[in-house]
């Protein structure tokens, strides 16, 4: 362990995560043996619960923000206190539900708390006695930091007071940003205890320092608050997705600068969502790549392939400010490139321009166009007269499919499902009534009542991801859901060159953010959600995407075979060694 | 690097000023003077605002050198070339273009050079390029114009009216006409009411005279020999054309080929080179909500119509009193119209004697105004001379005039070259170009000028 300094309660707390270290281990060793040492300090925990319920109650909305307000601390509750009786109540929650579960699976919910509040991230339900005995050694090794940083807090107060008198200098902040740190780390510290030892006394030492630097933090915080109150309305776990949905880049678009107008206009239609829909965006994209090829002048003394080359990096550096690409866009740029980085080195201008305008006529042709007729004849020999097919928003392919098996003399009901947010189904419903199929429109809150009368449900898609999971229009998951609920076959229509070799199991981390007045009726001049930016207290979200997962979708269809979606892995090897993309 | 041009731009600025006051002798309308520059000065600095690099001036043939001094004492950097017509002919704005059709290769921003704004035309062009639309406009919505009080003799202006119909979501603009070609009875096509759920119908709108065209509008102009204004006949016959389907294409296929080319209709022009019309009918994109029809209703032709919101100032010098109107503001409105404060308010070169001259005044190049003068809300031009005692108020001096002692001019527009004589009292007046206003003169709204109208109005 540490040096001789540590005070003698952290030495404590050290003996205490050594006791409970040896509780899991004994409970490895010989599951039915029960330690009646740690029993007795599960009721302690119990006793103490109940005390310190009424207290946090109190303290409730202290807990709700990071930076405390310190008007609102009371002298007498210290900060560790309130962080520790948050923990506890916390578990108290947990034994409530748990009810007369054995004393090990007490010892399993506390410590999954304490998981919570170290990772944050863990969430798995059910926790094996090895994990316990995992975070158990973790509780130790953050009681040594703590052991580390009391030390250093407490040089660091009689310093920072001097500092905070000279003004807003680097070390300050500094100082600041470890007050912070250790705050946060005191009341994990905090919680260990009242779970490991609960009636151990709240440490006092390191109390008055945050509160002291978390004045200072605060007024620094009313400086940033306007920068602020923009990221105020996003929402918390998609911070990360907002940079998309900017309008600024249109109004700066430099005007005849290097990029060739096609690319201009394709961006304006991007980002305007003029074109949407994963084929469309291909097209669009592959259009606008063409005629930059075929206007594209070389400078002297370069190389083919390796200007054009500068000249699509900028190009595409522009089209995806405008909007994030898509999977058929990412393998379409990638086809394009290999095919660019194929070409002689020698190459007549001429040629390399015919070569690649060539190639890609061929790819629109064969990768969507021959692809779609192939894959329109396969599920059109799934589609038996009388069948009812349900469809979720707006896919060209979805589209083209059902069309043609109404004209190929098929008698089947469509049911279009959409949603309210987007007028994608809208637009479906349009183009299957116009061409004379029978339709029915539903909400998507309907699915589940109307999936009795479904026999077959197709869903188009954005991608495909190695582990077969369909990336869609937000909403795909849920009628797959349903559909699965009644044991209906869901059938997903999705071209090879969608199939993309990243992974990703739910819609967080990669996603798109849509325009947040969408979610808003726009009819309606008097809603009161008409100024909602006003409002900070309100976060509308918009998801464009969402992930459905493997096991709710019975086939894949491609114009290569209708496959199990999990033989995505497969579709890709193949289309390397064929195209070698 | 060679750069693939997207947009060309052409400034028209062959305007005879045919709206405002004739004052004898010729005045060039771009180079009527609003605050401290020529108007011609606005649209080229809001195009070089913008990213603009160069630009083509059409101008008469009689201007060309006074415009090049005016534009060379100007703070500009961006490349401008004048291209000259002949002043004799009365040539209209299609005629203007099909002159300089041949050095256009790209598609083309057609901007009229008395436009005062602070639009951002990125927002004209964006929208131009979303709807890949064929022709995109620009009208501004500021309610009717300010009424001020004008200089000259009182004359009952009727301004020229558009009736304009927009779809209000899509901004599409549906129908263009003059007001003056409809009686009583406006007769809109039954079509537009059966395509748009809801129109918005306005007259009072103020054209821009500001067209983002495709490239092949311009080959359609230059082959058909019928227009010869481009607000008047170009934009009115296409938007007229966005209702009539191209179905002369069958037909086509049974006349001799000869034939086919004398008949060329405008939809024969409208070719898409790639894969557009594949991706409008795959993109899940709709502009309208109601009926069968694809995306824009499956038309081949569409033209937009941008109208920014109430607060843009915006400003065409093409009458007497939006060239006040403009004088007026310009001061006030400088920072936000060009993105740059105004540094010398007084030339270098000039020199002011006086003390008595407040903070809305510029003095222009080689002026000399004497002391004991007071100047107030007055641009004076270049090479002028105010003697003592003079006070000017609200006051647009051109360049080369000559005030004499002790006059008192208020709300006066004193042309270039003219002269006025000591002891004059004069209140909203024009004074034309070259006149020599006799001494002691007393008038109030009155035209002194040398024109055969000048005696009527006079007697």
């Amino acid at each position: 362990m540490s040096s001789n300094e540590i005070p003698p309660k952290s030495r404590d707390e050290i003996k205490a995560a050594r006791q409970a270290k040896k509780a899991a281990k004994l409970k490895v060793n010989n599951k039915t043996t029960e330690n009646p040492q740690l029993t007795k300090e599960i009721e302690n925990l119990n006793e103490n619960n109940i005390n310190s319920k009424p207290k946090v109650e109190s303290t409730d909305e202290v807990d709700k923000s990071v930076v405390i307000n310190p008007n609102a601390v009371d002298i007498s509750t210290s900060r560790e206190q309130i962080k520790a009786d948050r923990a506890a109540k916390k578990s108290a929650k947990q034994l409530k539900k748990k009810g007369a579960a054995d004393g090990e699976s007490n010892v399993q919910s506390s410590v999954k708390k304490e998981l919570k509040e170290d990772d944050s991230v863990k969430q798995n339900e059910d926790m094996t006695v090895k994990d316990v005995v995992e975070t158990l050694k973790n509780i130790v090794s953050v009681a040594k930091e703590v052991n580390e940083i009391t030390t250093k807090v407490s040089a660091l107060d009689l310093g920072g007071k001097k500092q905070e008198e000279t003004g807003k200098s680097k070390a300050e902040l500094r100082a600041e940003r470890r007050a912070k740190q250790e705050a946060q780390r005191a009341a994990k510290q905090a919680a260990e205890k009242k779970v490991v030892k609960p009636k151990l006394e709240a440490p006092t030492v390191n109390v008055d320092v945050p509160k002291k630097e978390e004045k200072v933090i605060k007024s620094k915080t009313l400086e940033k608050s306007k920068t602020k109150l923009q990221l105020a309305q996003r929402f918390n776990w998609f911070q990360h997705l907002y940079t998309e949905f900017d309008k600024n880049p249109l109004k700066k678009i430099p005007i005849n600068s290097n990029l060739h107008p096609a690319i201009v206009k394709l961006g304006v239609q991007l980002s305007s969502r003029v074109v949407k829909g994963s084929n469309a965006r291909c097209i669009a994209l592959l259009d606008a790549l063409n005629k930059m090829v075929r206007d594209y002048v070389l400078p002297a003394k370069t190389e083919f392939s390796r200007g054009l080359e500068s000249h699509l990096a900028s190009s595409l550096e522009f089209l995806w400010t405008t909007r994030e690409p898509c999977a058929s866009q990412i393998n379409a740029v990638k086809f394009f490139r290999h095919h660019l980085a194929q070409l002689p080195n020698n190459v007549d201008e001429f040629d390399a321009k015919k070569t690649l305008q060539e190639e890609i006529d061929r790819y629109i042709r064969e990768q969507i166009e021959m692809a779609g007729e192939a894959i329109s004849i396969a599920v059109r020999n799934k589609i038996s007269n009388g069948d009812t097919i349900l469809t979720y928003g707006c896919s060209s392919l979805i589209e083209q499919i059902l069309c043609e098996a109404w004209e190929a003399g098929l008698q089947f009901r469509t049911l279009v499902v959409g949603s309210r947010v987007s007028p994608d189904a809208a637009e479906m419903l349009r183009r299957l009534c116009a061409r004379g199929l029978p339709c029915t429109y539903v909400d998507f809150t309907a699915v589940n009542y109307v999936m009795k009368t479904v026999s077959k449900v197709v869903l188009g898609a954005g991608a495909l991801l190695a582990n077969g999971a369909v990336v869609s229009a937000a909403g795909t998951a849920g009628v797959a859901l349903a559909a699965r609920a009644r044991n209906r076959p869901v059938l997903v229509a999705c071209h090879t060159h969608k199939f993309i070799d990243s992974l990703y199991t739910d819609a967080f981390m990669h996603n798109q953010i849509g325009d947040p007045d969408d979610l808003l009726e726009k009819s309606d001049d008097n809603s009161p959600l008409k100024d909602w930016r006003s409002n900070l207290n309100l976060t509308p979200l918009n998801l464009t995407y969402d992930v459905t997962p493997p096991c709710l979708i019975t086939a894949v269809v491609t114009e290569l075979a209708i496959l199990p979606c999990t033989s995505a892995p497969v579709v890709l090897r193949f289309k390397l060694s064929e195209y070698g993309v | 690097m060679h750069k693939i041009l997207e947009f060309q731009v052409v400034v028209l600025a062959a305007g005879k000023g045919s709206r405002m006051p004739d004052v004898g002798g010729s005045v060039s309308k771009c180079l009527l003077p609003v605050g401290p520059y020529p108007v011609l000065w606005y649209p080229l600095n809001m195009l070089e605002k913008i990213g603009f690099q160069d630009v083509m001036i059409v101008v008469l043939d009689e201007d060309k050198s006074n415009i090049l001094n005016a534009l060379e004492k100007c703070p500009l950097k961006i490349k401008y070339e004048l291209i000259v017509i002949p002043s004799e002919e009365d040539w209209g704005t299609a005629n203007s273009l099909k002159h300089v059709s041949a050095r256009i290769n790209t598609d083309l921003l057609v901007i009229s050079g008395d436009l005062i704004t602070n639009i951002n035309l990125n927002d004209v062009l964006n929208l131009h390029r979303k709807h890949d639309a064929c022709v995109t406009t620009l009208f501004f919505n500021n309610g009717p114009e300010e009424w001020i009080e004008l200089p000259g003799p009182k004359t009952k202006s009727k301004p020229d009216r558009d009736l304009v119909c927009i779809d209000k979501e899509t901004e599409r603009l549906v129908f263009l006409a003059s007001a003056s070609d409809f009686e009583e009875n406006v007769t809109i096509p039954r079509l537009l009411v059966k395509k748009y759920d809801a129109l918005s119908i306005y007259s009072r709108l103020l054209d821009a005279h500001v067209y983002v065209m495709k490239h092949w509008i311009l080959d359609y102009i230059v082959d058909s020999e019928k227009f010869t204004s481009i607000k008047g006949e170009v934009v009115p016959y296409i938007v007229k054309k966005q209702l009539t389907k191209p179905n002369n294409l069958v037909e086509k296929k049974g006349t001799s080929e000869k034939n086919a080319e004398i008949n060329k209709g405008i939809f024969d022009y409208a070719i898409e080179t790639g894969y557009e019309r594949k991706i409008r009918e795959i993109s899940a994109y709709n502009d309208h909500k109601h009926g069968n029809k694809g995306v824009y209703f499956n038309d081949t032709l569409r033209c937009y119509a941008h109208i920014p919101s109430k607060n843009t100032f915006a400003i065409r010098v093409n009458t007497l009193s939006s060239f006040y109107l403009s004088n007026n503001k310009i001061l006030s409105k400088w920072q936000d119209l060009t993105g740059s404060s105004l540094f010398e308010r007084f030339h270098p070169n000039s020199e002011v004697k006086t003390k008595q001259i407040d903070d809305n005044c510029t003095v222009g190049e080689k002026t000399i105004i004497n002391e004991k003068t007071s100047v107030k809300n007055s641009f004076i031009g270049s090479n002028c001379n105010i003697e003592n005692k003079v006070r000017l108020t609200n006051c647009i001096l051109m360049n080369n005039v000559t005030i004499k002692e002790s006059c008192v001019l208020q709300d006066c527009v004193v042309y270039t070259g003219a002269t006025v004589g000591t002891n004059c009292s004069m209140q909203y007046c024009l004074i034309g170009p070259h006149h020599l206003v006799p001494e002691s003169t007393k008038s109030n709204h009155q035209l002194h000028a040398e024109t055969t109208d000048n005696m009527i109005t006079l007697g």
